[in-house]
């Protein structure tokens, strides 16, 4: 497999401030892998993302990135004053596609994440779960060769994140995209991930190999259970 | 809970915003009074005008209010146009916002009257006693524009302006798809104040003579304003209280179709 992303003893520090968000980072994505990042809050996770799509620029060391990164919000960061359709559409608009042709396309990146009905309401008008559908087919619609999602769910139920989980897994496995994922729940690391990356203080603490594992994954599996028990041991101890 | 404190608060359909009844009646009540308020004014004025020059009929004094509306609009669109480039400039960078913002600061303290001599001298000079008005209404209706879109585009979520970032939304695109709207419902609010307060300076700013050494009553404008100051000083009171009521239902009609509606637009570009 082809190397996507390749980040080799990577340091950021932002202005006026004396620690650094990361240092001495080395990681490598393959094309198609799905790769998670965990650990606690304030480990430089959110830096690191910000690094792959581009958004922040590394302090030192060298970072090798494809242009087109795309990105799912936390927040969802979706346009309140455009409806469903004219958010998806708009990156597309702004990047000179025809107009007939941005209607097929948001037509079908909405059919892929189940929102066809709902591209007239205005985000305001959705459950939490519906919107970041809606960030999810705006990320796909540019068609990145990387998708980043930062804490995609981290507000929503256990209901709607399991069937995100499925969605995700879904277009993972239909678009073959390289998708680089933040995630506060172990469980959800182990559920989606093919690597698992556990941070802490800015640096990469150890990394979890899960490609082999089989999917889809249960909770009850005792592969699972064992999986998330170790990487929960880790996080634990960090600090200690 | 009953079925009659569940139907307390009833919504109505507004495209893409729901709002309560009380609104509605709040604004029904604020058009109504004036309205009421008008007939009044037309039925004390009217007697007079028709037998002497010396009083004003309710025709010369919605000329009047016209004029002076022109005032205000022109001062408005000249404070929008500028208010937009100014903010952006305080909020380029925390440099540009730590020397700006207490300058603007200090230029908004300025009571407006200060400018007075100054502006007056130069429009003067050049024969052109509206542009001395007009400046006047402008200075006062700019800081509340800049300052509430400073306001404004502090409080833009950094998810929204990193999405607008990384989909390549820059320039042109931005201003017009993202920053504008943004914005839109603090340019809202900050025009209401700045309308309220037009309103307000017009009565000294068509009253020019004041300001001019050995000036007289012939370099003021004709206005809303300057008929309330004249009215008052040559005891009128039937034209005076005319004028302010007539002031009063033109802001209780811009009130009810334009900002009472534009308030209730905005909220759909409000960040949740």
């Amino acid at each position: 497999m082809s190397k996507i992303i390749e980040l080799k003893d990577v340091q950021k520090t932002y202005p006026g401030v004396s620690h650094p968000a990361l240092q001495g980072i080395n990681l490598l994505a393959v094309a198609g892998e799905f790769i998670v990042l965990v650990g606690p809050s304030g480990c430089g996770k959110s830096t690191l993302i910000k690094i792959v799509t581009g958004l922040e620029q590394a302090t030192a060391g060298t970072v090798q990135r494809p242009d087109n990164v795309s990105m799912v919000f936390q927040s969802g960061a979706l346009f309140p004053w455009f409806t469903v359709a004219e958010n998806v559409g708009l990156v597309l608009q702004v990047r000179g596609m025809a107009p007939s042709q941005v209607k097929r396309k948001v037509r079908s990146h909405l059919e892929m994440v189940g929102l066809s009905g709902l591209a007239g309401k205005y985000p305001r008008e959705l459950s939490g779960g519906q919107r970041q559908r809606v960030g999810i087919a705006r990320a796909l619609a540019v068609d990145p060769e990387v998708l980043v999602l930062d804490e995609p769910f981290a507000a929503l139920d256990i209901k709607t994140t399991e069937m995100l989980h499925q969605d995700v897994l879904h277009i993972w496995q239909e678009t073959k995209k390289t998708i680089i994922m933040v995630s506060h729940s172990i469980e959800e690391a182990v559920t989606l991930g093919d690597r698992v990356v556990l941070m802490n203080a800015g640096r990469i603490v150890r990394t979890y190999h899960l490609a082999d594992m089989p999917r889809p994954r249960r909770e009850q599996a005792e592969s699972f259970i064992h999986q998330v028990q170790a990487i929960r041991r880790d996080f634990l101890a960090i600090g200690e | 809970m009953s079925e009659n404190n569940l139907r307390t608060i009833h919504h109505h359909r507004h495209p893409g915003y729901l709002y309560p009844v009380h609104i509605r009646q709040r604004v029904y009540g604020l058009f109504a009074v004036p309205l009421v308020a008008v007939v009044v004014a037309y039925l004390v004025i009217h007697p007079y005008s028709t037998t002497a020059s010396s009083h004003l009929s309710i025709l010369q004094l919605i000329g009047a209010l016209a004029v002076s509306m022109v005032r205000l609009v022109v001062a408005y669109a000249f404070a929008l146009v500028l208010s937009l480039p100014l903010a952006l400039l305080i909020n380029r960078s925390a440099w540009t916002e730590r020397v700006l913002l207490p300058a603007f600061d200090v230029l908004q303290s300025v009571p407006v009257l200060a400018f007075f001599p100054v502006i007056i001298i130069f429009f003067v000079h050049h024969q052109f006693l509206e542009g001395a008005a007009v400046f006047i209404i402008f200075i006062t209706m700019l800081w509340n524009l800049v300052f509430s879109l400073v306001g404004g585009l502090r409080l833009i979520p950094g998810d929204i302006k990193a999405a607008a970032q990384l989909f390549g939304i820059r320039r042109v695109q931005y201003l017009r798809h993202v920053l504008i709207p943004s914005v839109f419902p603090y340019l809202v609010t900050g025009s209401l104040l700045s309308w309220a307060q037009g309103w307000n300076m017009l009565i000294v700013a068509e009253v020019l003579h004041t300001y001019l050494p050995g000036g007289n009553s012939k370099s003021d404008l004709f206005g809303i304003g300057s008929v309330m100051v004249h009215a008052s000083a040559s005891g009128r009171g039937n034209i005076f209280i005319g004028a302010i009521l007539t002031m009063i239902v033109a802001i209780a009609i811009m009130n009810f179709f334009i900002w009472q509606r534009l308030l209730n637009y905005a909220e759909r570009y409000r960040f949740e």
